[in-house]
Parts: structure tokens; sequence; C-alpha cells
């Protein structure tokens, strides 16, 4: 369970998330939802505490992230971001590899290889591991580096261990910019697998709000730094709050499995 | 494909080797030739009970073996200290000659030659050392404080070569002052030891160099992984464990210190630390741990062959050292800022 509890932040004396108190539950997909500016990148690092709010409070299943270390905090969150590019020459194992930085000192032990190993199989790019990553295309590079944020996150016993208490979370900051339609939409699936995971959070930023209603349990609906509307994707994706954040028309087209499709005017 | 994917331990111990045979050579040759037998009875004669040295093996042992010795760990300072720059930087033309850390580390011993004389510093043999790596400091923390964009964020690779070239140029001309102000020995040491030279080697030098380069590089090892980390960016970096502000204050310190220390005995001896690591990214890929390793080796192979060159091309005469790594590297310079293999 993540919680956030009243946080705030600005910056130059612009305020780009204002008094957000959100609950994410485990075992589910939250997908950040809103027009450009919202502040929904700034929330999820605000959540990832890569920037620390100027108020406020945010507890990872009741432990305060305040206060903890960065290689603590590293073996339970791990962050997707959108394009990185790396300015020497990296294999693509060597890449996937840093998801296990913070569970060995010195070299990889066999567990941390056998698990690159798998996660490079799962996101098909096992195949070119010995690969520069900066000759790959930009999809591939979104593969490798989801592969290297699951290494991070993977563990023998999902729970119940000494580390479960704290639980797993993971954010997609935009994870879906350079990949195409197949890939996108294999992306999400495999998202949606993980967060079957009991102790799993899973909390990302989408633009395309079809994927967004296919696939999140919780959208939350970012305007101006501030949630002005949280619930399944049936309660928030409705022609009124879409039409109040970004200012189109949209025509819903029912489908089977109760999510809404939307096609905008 | 990372270029020659071969094995990188199996590099490491080529080089290693390559560093010996370098060694060796750069002991026997040079503007006395010494042979095997020259050498080996020149170190029987520091054994107890052997008849005293004659006056070629003295130089032997003084001045040649301190030399090749100096060297070897000062090749290897550098090398391990432009890997560290670039890798903080995540940029391949970064280097300690550019940044400022040898111009000041030379001002900072220029300054202590003509006015430390004076104030009778000079009697602990930590003093040079120690203003090197204060002027190295001051100068390469004023260059990275001024290439900081004023509304926060990274300091942008242009601003910092732009920054490094203005704070060179004032430890340069402060250093030509100091010249100017000096007598006339102290100004002919300081103006050979500004384009670089091996020749003022001791044991002592040996020795204070020795403990800064490996104890620089065990340390450095240390921090391999996080530096890896810091490739794929800051952000990134944060999320994978690593404290990016302290690792970035400590590896600059390491550099500094390794450079500053090795400068204040041979002077500005640049691009070693440029050519190094690109040669071996080339090989070997980016790894850290590899880079520092395999500069330590290359850095030291390469700086004794340029000692090498410079001392047998004019001889009996030598020419200054810096001189010889700005003829080679130069040439890798520019081709670096104009490859496309690098983004800036």
């Amino acid at each position: 369970m993540l919680t956030a509890d009243n946080i705030s932040y600005q910056i130059n004396g612009r305020v780009l998330v204002s008094d957000i108190s959100l609950s994410l539950e485990p075992g589910k997909v939250h997908l950040f939802i809103g027009p450009n500016g919202a502040g929904k990148s700034t929330l999820v690092k605000l959540l990832a505490r890569s920037t620390r709010p100027a108020t406020g409070k945010i507890e990872y299943n009741g432990i305060n992230i305040a206060q903890t270390g960065e290689p603590e905090l590293a073996k339970h969150r791990a962050v997707l971001s959108q394009a990185i590019e790396i300015a020497f020459p990296l294999s693509v194992r060597e890449v996937a590899m840093m998801g296990r930085y913070p569970h060995f000192s010195g070299s990889p032990g066999p567990t941390d290889k056998a698990v690159v190993d798998e996660m490079l199989a799962y996101f098909d790019v096992k195949g070119f591991s010995d690969r520069n990553y900066q000759t790959l295309s930009g999809g591939e590079r979104q593969r490798v580096n989801f592969a290297r944020v699951l290494a991070q996150l993977w563990r023998h016993e999902p729970h119940g261990d000494a580390d479960g208490k704290f639980g797993r979370f993971l954010f997609l900051d935009e994870p879906l910019t350079f990949l195409d339609i197949h890939h996108q939409i294999d992306f999400m699936q495999k998202v949606r697998q993980l967060a079957d995971e009991p102790d799993m959070v899973v909390i990302g930023v989408v633009h395309d709000l079809n994927l967004a209603a296919r696939f999140a349990d919780t959208i939350v609906l970012l305007e101006n730094g501030r949630i002005t509307a949280n619930g399944t994707p049936a309660e928030v994706l409705t022609a009124d709050t879409i039409h109040r954040a970004f200012n189109v028309n949209t025509t819903f087209v029912p489908v089977a499995n109760d999510r809404p499709h939307l096609i905008f005017d | 494909m990372i270029n020659g994917r071969g094995s990188k331990p199996a590099l490491l111990v080529i080089l290693a080797i390559l560093t010996l045979i370098v060694l060796a050579a750069s002991i026997r040759f040079g503007a006395v030739d010494f042979s095997l037998s020259d050498i080996s009875t020149a170190i029987t004669s520091l054994f107890p009970n052997q008849p005293e040295a004659t006056l070629d093996q003295r130089i032997f042992i003084e001045l040649r073996l301190p030399r090749a010795l100096l060297c070897v760990l000062v090749g290897a300072s550098l090398g391990v200290g432009g890997t560290l720059m670039q890798a903080l930087f995540r940029n391949p033309i970064v280097e300690p000659g550019l940044v400022g850390t040898s111009s000041g580390a030379a001002f900072g011993s220029a300054l202590f030659f003509v006015v430390g004389g004076a104030l009778d510093l000079g009697s602990s043999m930590l003093s040079l050392p120690l203003a090197a790596c204060l002027g190295g400091m001051i100068a390469t923390y004023l260059v990275f404080i001024l290439a900081k964009p004023r509304l926060g964020g990274r300091a942008s690779i242009v601003m910092l070569l732009l920054t490094g070239l203005a704070i060179n140029a004032l430890c340069m001309s402060a250093i030509g002052f100091l010249t100017y102000i000096a007598r006339d020995p102290q100004a002919r040491s300081i103006t050979f030891w500004s384009l670089g030279t091996m020749s003022g080697a001791s044991w002592r030098s040996v020795q204070i160099v020795g403990v800064t380069t490996i104890v620089g590089i065990i340390a450095a090892l240390r921090y391999s992984k996080q530096l890896n980390a810091l490739m794929i960016g800051e952000e990134e970096a944060t999320y994978l464990g690593v404290n990016v502000e302290r690792l970035k204050w400590i590896v600059l310190t390491i550099n500094v210190i390794i450079v500053a220390v090795a400068t204040s005995f041979v002077g500005v001896i640049s691009f070693v630390g440029l050519i190094v690591p690109h040669i071996l990214r080339m090989m070997r890929g980016a790894d850290n741990r590899f880079l520092i390793l395999g500069s330590a080796f290359m850095g030291a192979t390469l700086l004794s062959l340029a000692d090498l060159t410079s001392r047998v091309v004019i001889r009996p005469a030598e020419l200054p050292i810096g001189i010889v790594t700005s003829v080679v590297g130069v040439p890798v310079f520019l081709y670096l800022l104009r490859s496309k293999q690098y983004i800036f």
C-alpha cells in the first residue's frame, strides 16, 4: 500500500502539485491521466522520491520514505522512465544487470545472472544481449530498460520474506513512448500480470486514454496539480470529465469487458 | 555490437604484461643505455657486502629507476583520472587537463616554489603535493561551480569546457607571472614543468605518488558500480540506490588528489587521461570496473612510451614529455570532437 498525505510541491513559485492525498493498493494497476502540465510526472517523481515534497508525507506500507536510505529504497522501488540515452557503449546485458546493483556488492552472483537472463528472455531481447545499447531502436531500448527495472524488483519469495513488509513499487513514467502498437499492448499486458503479485503496487502515467481504460484498475485524473477524479475506469472516464479536462468531445463504444472504449470527435 | 567482444580479464592481463615490457625498456634505454648485466650489478650493489657502486650504477639507481617507476605511476593516475572524470560527466571529451585540475595543481606548485621558499615552508616533504592538491581542488571546483547554469540543473559540456579554458588560462598566466618574478633557477624549473617533465623523479616522489595512485585506484574501484549506474542518468542512478551528490563529491576528490599529486612532481601532462579511456571503450565497452583497471595499465604504458620517446629522439638531450603527449593527444581529441559516436 502506498499512501500520500497532503503532499505539495512547487518550484520557482509555481505550484506543480498541490495538496494531494492518495491511497494506492497493491495487486492493482493505478494509472495517472491528465492534460499536459497537469503534474503527472511530478507526482510520479514525488511518490518515487526522486524529488522531495515541500510538505506532506509519503508512506510505503506504513514506512515513511522520507527517512529511508537510497540503497534500501532501491530494493523495493523501481522506475521506468522514457527514452534513456547512454553516452558510452554498454551491452544490453550490462544495462539490464544494473537492475541488480541494489542487490549485490562487488560482482553479480548466480541469482543476479539468472534473473537478468530470465528478464531479457521475457522481453524478447535476449537474442541481442551482447549488442551495444546505443545501436538499438527506441522500442528495443525501452524493452531493455523494462527488463532492467523488473530485474530490480525481482524476488525469490514474492511475499512473506523479511523484505516483504516493505512491498514492491513499480513506477512507469510514460513508458509507451517509442513503442509500436503491438509492443504497447504486449507491454501493458505484462504490467497487468505483474500487478497480480500481491505485494506489487504499479503506478503509471499514460497518455492514451483507451489503453488506460483497458488496463487500469484505478484511474487518477490530474488537472493543474490537483486530483479531480479518482476511481475505476468507468467512473472516471465519462464524457463530462474528459470534456472538462481535455476539452474534447467523446463518444463511447460499448465493448464486452465492461471497460469503456473512447472515440474522440 | 560492442567492438571486440573478447574477455575483459584477458585484456587486463595483456595490458599488465605490456606495462612490464615497456617499463623494462624504459629502464634500459635513454641518454645512457644499460645492459642487463649493468642493471643486475647495479641492483646487487645495493645489498650489503657488495663492491661499491660505480658512477653508472649510481645513475641507474638514483635517476633511471625512480624515473621509470614514477612514469608508470603518473601514467596510471592520469589514465584513471580521465576515466573518473568522463564517467562523472558522462562525456568522453572531459579530462583533468581540460577542467582545471592540472593547471590548478601546477599553479599551486609554482606558488609553492616561489613563495614557499621565502616563507620557509619547504621543510616537510608533503608540502609540495599538498600545495598542488589545494590548487587543483580550488581550480576544479571553481570550474564546476562556474559552469553550472544559474537556474540549477546539470552543467552543459560546452559550459564546462569553456569555463575550463578560462580557468586554465588564468592559472597559466598566474604561473607566467610567478616565472617572471622568480629567480632564475626557480623560473627554469617552473617553465620546464608547465610543459611536463619527468626529469625531477626521485625515490621520494615515487613513494608519495605510489601511495596516492594505489589508494586512489582502490578507492575508485569501490565506486565503479555506482559510476556505471550514473551512465544511464542522474535520476535513474538515484532509482538504483545511488546517492548521486555524494558520489560526485567523492569521485571528484579522488580524481583531484591522484592527478594533483602526480602533477606536483612532473608538471602538466595533458591528453593521457583523454586517449586512454577512449581506446579501452572501443575495445571492450564502458564498464567502469574494467575501465579503471585498464586505464591504470594503459596510462602507465603510454606515458612510459612517451617518456622513452622524449629521452631518445634528441639524446643526450630530452624533450619535455608534455610535448610528446600533446602531439599524440591533440589529433585524438579533434577526432573525438568530430566523431558521431558520442552525443554531446
